[in-house]
């Protein structure tokens, strides 16, 4: 019987002591004292950030009805803003989406079709720093396509793509030579940790020539991909074995230089089995 | 955490073969449940112990883990309750959503251990914890001092020497 008291008295004392713990500040075994050191020093970062956000990757994707989804990513988390007009003067803004994200994008609708627009993006981090980027431009008018036969692959197949850069006025648009001789186009493999490959598929040799794509139509291009060549890039980077099976985004970039800089982006989903 | 229970299981399938206490606890092995993780506690003499702890804890925004050594040493039984003090080390990994890092910890701490049974004992023990954390990517730091309290319940293969 006395022990029993003595058991009831003793758990009697550890649930005061745990009740202290958390009224008084008290941490309740060492990894409490880590969680509450880690917060403190997650705020402190954020109150020592003097460095605004920085902007790369800024692409934009047309789509039928002359809507544009611009996106970009920044390298910390952040908030998404863009200004544009048909001028540098950028008289719209959107609505500051204030959530905190690496990964931007915004869907800009009821744009004139056939137009050229100035953008620019802003992003804000959690200390208030704010970056804007400099002027970029779309055409409203000019859409980048990707077409694949199939969307699922097996290890070591052949994937064939065709590009098209679509003209969708009913005038002639002049731009860079679409072509995949030129650094202007990058074919990125998303891994599924979410690591992304870059690798260019030809080097720049010069400026790419000016052409002109007629009203409503194309030009196009057909590239092949084995899938033998991302293994090769990741045993090199990673050194173990390249799991080729996998959900994959496959990301098409065109880059105009002449007579204005577009930046346009595509991805399409593929499975290698 | 299931990584850390089936090491704390391995070495203890490792080691029970060894265990006695006829005479004081030397040699002694036991694991216990700590709040919040789990631990191996091994009598190195018979009043001396070490412990191979983990903590974890997944909330409010914080991951954190912790690994680490105890070392006890054991005085007076004051009525059934037998004291000690000790010196805790740990090596410690965080994760925020703007930070992730690592760090060590250092503990002094002392307490007590009550046997309400041949093989089972509960403990609690207090003291001041030195934390000292590293952001990974900007190196910024955090050190400071934490008082931590420790609560347990102990399973000892060879049972509990009076």
């Amino acid at each position: 019987m006395r022990k029993i008291y003595l058991l009831i008295s003793l758990f009697g004392v550890m649930a005061l002591s745990i009740t202290a713990a958390y009224t008084t500040g008290l941490r309740f075994g060492v990894v409490n004292a880590v969680k509450v050191k880690a917060k403190e020093l997650d705020i402190k970062k954020i109150r020592e950030d003097k460095t605004p956000p920085i902007i790369s990757e800024i692409y934009t994707s047309v789509d039928d009805n002359s809507n544009v989804t611009i996106s970009w990513v920044t390298n910390e988390l952040a908030t998404t803003q863009v200004e544009y007009g048909t001028t540098n003067n950028y008289v719209n803004t959107t609505i500051e989406d204030d959530k905190y994200v690496i990964k931007h994008n915004v869907l800009l609708v009821g744009l004139s079709s056939s137009t050229i627009y100035h953008f620019l993006v802003k992003s804000c981090d959690k200390n208030n720093n704010i970056v804007s980027s400099a002027d970029n431009l779309f055409h409203t008018g000019l859409r980048l396509n990707i077409n694949m036969n199939k969307s699922i692959y097996q290890k070591g197949e052949t994937i064939t793509v065709v590009v098209e850069l679509l003209n969708k006025t009913s005038q002639n648009i002049n731009v860079s030579t679409f072509s995949f001789l030129y650094e202007s186009l990058n074919l990125n493999l998303r891994l599924p940790n979410g690591i992304i490959l870059t690798h260019t598929v030809f080097t720049l040799d010069s400026i790419p020539p000016e052409i002109s794509i007629g009203p409503g139509s194309s030009i196009k291009q057909e590239i092949a991909i084995t899938n033998d060549i991302w293994y090769e890039i990741f045993a090199q980077m990673y050194s173990q074995p390249f799991q080729n099976a996998g959900d994959y985004s496959l990301k098409v970039i065109y880059r105009s230089f002449t007579p204005h800089i577009f930046n346009l982006m595509e991805e399409k989903n593929i499975i290698i089995e | 955490m299931i990584k850390l229970l089936s090491f704390v299981i391995l070495v203890t399938l490792v080691f029970s073969g060894s265990l006695s206490s006829e005479e004081g606890n030397k040699g002694n092995i036991g694991v216990n449940i700590n709040y919040p993780g789990v631990g191996v506690k091994y009598f190195w003499k018979d009043k001396i112990a070490l412990e191979l702890r983990g903590q974890s804890v997944n909330d409010e925004g914080v991951e954190a883990t912790v690994y680490g050594l105890r070392g006890y040493k054991y005085f007076k039984t004051i009525g059934k309750i037998e004291t000690f003090a000790g010196l805790e080390l740990d090596y410690a990994t965080f994760k925020t959503e703007n930070s992730n890092g690592n760090g060590y910890v250092a503990e002094l701490f002392a307490g007590g251990e009550y046997a309400f049974a041949r093989n089972l004992s509960v403990q609690m023990d207090i003291g001041p914890a030195l934390v000292n954390l590293t952001d990974t990517s900007t190196a910024l730091s955090n050190p400071g001092m934490e008082y931590v309290v420790n609560f347990g319940i102990n399973y000892y293969f060879g049972g509990i020497s009076k």
